[in-house]
């Protein structure tokens, strides 16, 4: 391992702050501190990395809360729109990049990334993945951000 | 007050809090125990929920405490909170009422 000389749990602090980035920084300035401690609560003793679930759960609440409206600071449209756009794009992409990563950890035991040939490759894979979903997503999103009635104090689901 | 019916982890985690403030990482321990194992709130659920049900009044943030290094915060029900679960556990006693009964299952059988 090329980190064997770090802690586990520093090393799983780090991987966890990575994931956290993902939050709108609202959130996270207020919420990042007390949620690495959740996660470190939950992992069991000796976990070096989130599983692929968690992490993936971890995007998943980073997008309901990106696509929640604020009543008390409703961005202009255009930047809503922008900011839907840009987490669109960069998540699946992010995703993609932590699964080559932990495929690579779990089948050959070590990262590639610094090999160059294995990088393209990565990217390849990576576009030729996230492209659809970003179209995807640039639809839906798109049609969801204008189609959905902006209310304060909306009920609970 | 008419509401549309809370979505399970929703339910539970307004449960969780009804005795008292809790954590975060108390609050996924706590929906575990109440859903006896069937329901486990990761943390990425949890924060997405608890911060639109801060948004929509029904739970606050309480009390902040570090323990061991890290910050934990606590989160509390608000009289909102407490309306919107009572009436929820209302309608779902009255279903469970009436299943019940149609099922003959009057006498505590199960």
């Amino acid at each position: 391992m090329t980190e064997s000389w770090e802690p586990d749990s520093e090393i799983l602090v780090r991987r966890y702050q990575r994931l956290l980035a993902w939050y709108p920084p609202g959130h996270r300035a207020a919420h990042r501190e007390e949620m690495l401690g959740v996660l470190l609560a939950a992992a069991p003793d000796g976990q070096r990395r989130p599983r692929i679930s968690e992490a993936a759960n971890l995007l998943w609440g980073a997008l309901l809360i990106w696509l929640r409206p604020r009543p008390a600071e409703q961005p202009a449209a255009g930047a809503w729109s922008d900011a839907l756009a840009a987490f669109s794009v960069a998540a699946p992409m992010a995703f993609l990049a932590y699964f080559a990563a932990e495929t690579s950890i779990t089948m050959f035991g070590r990262y590639f990334f610094w090999n160059p040939w294995i990088l393209f490759g990565y990217a390849l894979g990576g576009l030729g993945l996230a492209l659809p979903l970003v179209l995807l997503n640039f639809r839906r999103t798109g049609a969801f951000v204008s189609a959905r009635p902006v209310h304060a104090g909306a009920g609970p689901s | 007050m008419s509401q549309r019916p809370l979505q399970e982890p929703t339910f539970l985690i307004l449960t969780a809090l009804a005795a008292g403030p809790q954590h975060g990482y108390g609050i996924m321990t706590d929906v575990e125990e109440i859903s006896d194992g069937r329901l486990r709130l990761r943390a990425g659920t949890l924060y997405a929920a608890l911060d639109r049900l801060t948004s929509d009044g029904l739970v606050a943030q309480d009390r902040e405490e570090i323990v061991g290094g890290r910050l934990r915060r606590y989160y509390r029900l608000t009289p909102d909170g407490t309306a919107v679960l009572a009436a929820e556990t209302k309608r779902l006693r009255a279903n469970v009422t009436v299943a019940t009964q149609r099922l003959g299952l009057a006498g505590g059988l199960s």
